[in-house]
């Protein structure tokens, strides 16, 4: 397989975008991203759109749809859909396109709306389910999470204020970035222990807010990357993985997310990491609830189970700390459009590698990151190492 | 509509009628909000032409599909149209006869990428490709900004 770098990359601002249509969206990341790549539309080879269910935009086979604004016009074009995990497959889809010699540049457009679906995009979610079974309980996926949350907690005996941390951090991360929904600086462990309780043990601020928005990067080949002279701004794809579980919630370990741990097994293979705590400088595991990262922690071999909360309370996972982890300020404070979340997973991995992040820049040096998506129905997990 | 059925009576079976709900707020963006304010404030129909690469787009979008850069240019479209494809529908989508068939057609303007896929408003058998049509828009004050402030094409001249 051919090495592939990212070498540009682009993102909107994550608001309710209720004025720009999502090909609108999408063009307006993928025009960064080209611009940033210093590229025309004529030098992509290939376009991947990545965007999750239909039901938000309200537009059946939106990938199609949003094919124009994304710049898949008589192109090969696929769109690739993992749910949630969407944010992270679409660039490991792109990277076969490379890596296989297929394409040298390929271009990688990831897009939610999720305002279009009234009155809140939740109420879609009631059809994720099986029809038989769960959806005549008319169940919530808060409640899972909820439950998944209790489980991990109980297990381990993991304090929620270990738990709470996590937004707390994120959503101060969350400051530097010109993209961020809900950063705050002065957020506090006792607001998000005192936010509104939606299913115990799950408050109001444990969990990212909906948004609409974009994102896309730009993938090019080692010769590419040379005889355009993009080496500067170039961070490299050293391995990817992915795994999904058992369809049914109740068939999985609620505790440890095997199937987050398959696909980092075989994105570490590939990057020849057999020490990821120490070979791997920072993550960004996907967090849409708290609890989520520290169950990504482990699952990605950079905790040990159950003891990725203690970390969060030492401080090691902060932007200074030795492991930082969601230095983009995450879902929880960047936000949470679905696919989207592309810019907040890889672009943020790519930012930091080529120290470009800005205020959100690591202090000291890093050479190697780990990014991790998660999504279908709670039971995806996908893996990129990407390093200098 | 013959799906070669093996079974067809649900009542062997344990079965549950199902109904998705969902229900959306669809905005028509940043290019076509002005081509739709544009229609209804002033019966106007315009597109959009890349200041790149030359071409015009109708309806107009934010973005030349070919060059790939943000279009802000607007331009009239020719009042007279070319119908490139039509067709009489004779069954709606459950299959049943309608009593008027309805005509179709794919209009295009000289210059100009893109299209519109509207009714003519002619008899069946004068559906025809190469007509030549001329929008029929609703009288001012009756149009809302849409597509159907439109009603159709009907054949240019006498």
């Amino acid at each position: 397989m051919r090495k592939v770098a990212v070498v540009g990359a682009g993102m909107t601002l994550f608001r309710r975008r209720l004025q720009e249509t999502g090909k609108e969206l999408s063009f307006e990341a993928a025009r960064m991203a080209l611009d940033q790549a210093r590229m025309e539309i004529g030098d992509v080879d290939a376009v991947i759109h990545g965007t999750a269910p239909d039901a938000f935009d309200g537009v059946h086979m939106k990938g199609e749809y949003l094919l124009d604004g994304s710049g898949g016009r008589r192109k090969p074009y696929m769109r690739v859909f993992t749910g949630g995990g969407t944010g992270v497959f679409s660039a490991i889809a792109g990277y076969w396109h490379v890596a296989s010699g297929l394409a040298d540049v390929a271009l990688v457009v990831n897009e939610e709306k999720m305002s279009s679906c009234q009155p809140h995009p939740q109420s879609v979610f009631a059809y994720i389910w099986d029809p038989i079974l769960d959806r005549p309980l008319r169940p919530n996926l808060v409640w899972i999470f909820a439950m998944e949350m209790n489980r991990y907690m109980t297990v381990h005996g993991i304090p929620y204020e270990d738990i709470a941390r996590v937004a707390v951090k994120n959503k101060r991360n969350a400051v530097g970035h010109p993209c961020a929904q809900l950063p705050d600086a002065n957020i506090t462990l006792e607001d998000v222990m005192n936010s509104e309780m939606m299913a115990w043990p799950v408050r109001r601020l444990d969990i990212s807010p909906p948004s609409d928005g974009a994102a896309a990067v730009v993938l090019a080949s080692e010769d590419v990357v040379r005889k355009r002279r993009l080496k500067d701004q170039a961070a490299w794809i050293k391995g990817v993985g992915w795994c999904i579980d058992s369809t049914m919630w109740t068939d999985r370990d609620l505790v440890f997310p095997e199937y987050v741990n398959r696909a980092a097994k075989m994105a570490y293979a590939q990057a020849k990491i057999d020490r990821p705590r120490k070979q791997i400088d920072f993550a960004e595991p996907y967090d849409p609830f708290d609890y989520k990262e520290l169950h990504h922690l482990e699952g990605l071999g950079l905790a040990e189970k159950g003891k990725a909360g203690l970390m969060t309370r030492e401080g090691i996972t902060e932007r200074d700390g030795a492991l930082p982890v969601c230095p983009s300020g995450g879902l929880l404070g960047v936000g949470n459009p679905i696919a989207a979340t592309l810019g907040i997973k890889i672009g943020e991995l790519y930012w930091q590698l080529t120290g470009q992040a800005g205020k959100r820049q690591i202090p000291h040096e890093v050479h190697t990151g780990v990014t991790q998506a998660w999504g279908d129905l709670m039971q995806y997990g996908c893996v990129v190492v990407m390093g200098t | 509509m013959p799906f070669t059925e093996r079974t067809r009576d649900p009542r062997a079976y344990r079965h549950w009628p199902g109904h998705v709900e969902a229900d959306y707020l669809y905005t028509s963006g940043v290019a076509a909000d002005h081509f739709f304010r544009e229609l209804r404030d002033h019966g106007r129909l315009l597109g959009a032409r890349c200041t790149k690469c030359g071409r015009q787009w109708v309806p107009p979008k934010l973005f030349c599909e070919e060059c790939f850069v943000e279009v802000h240019d607007w331009v009239d479209l020719p009042r007279e149209g070319r119908v490139a494809a039509t067709c009489v529908v004779r069954v709606d989508p459950h299959g049943t006869p309608l009593g008027t068939p309805e005509v179709w057609g794919f209009i295009r303007f000289q210059g100009f990428e893109g299209g519109f896929v509207h009714r003519l408003l002619i008899s069946p058998t004068r559906a025809r490709a190469g007509l030549t049509v001329r929008a029929v828009l609703k009288p001012d004050g009756a149009r809302s900004g849409a597509i159907t402030d439109i009603e159709g094409f009907a054949p240019a001249g006498p």
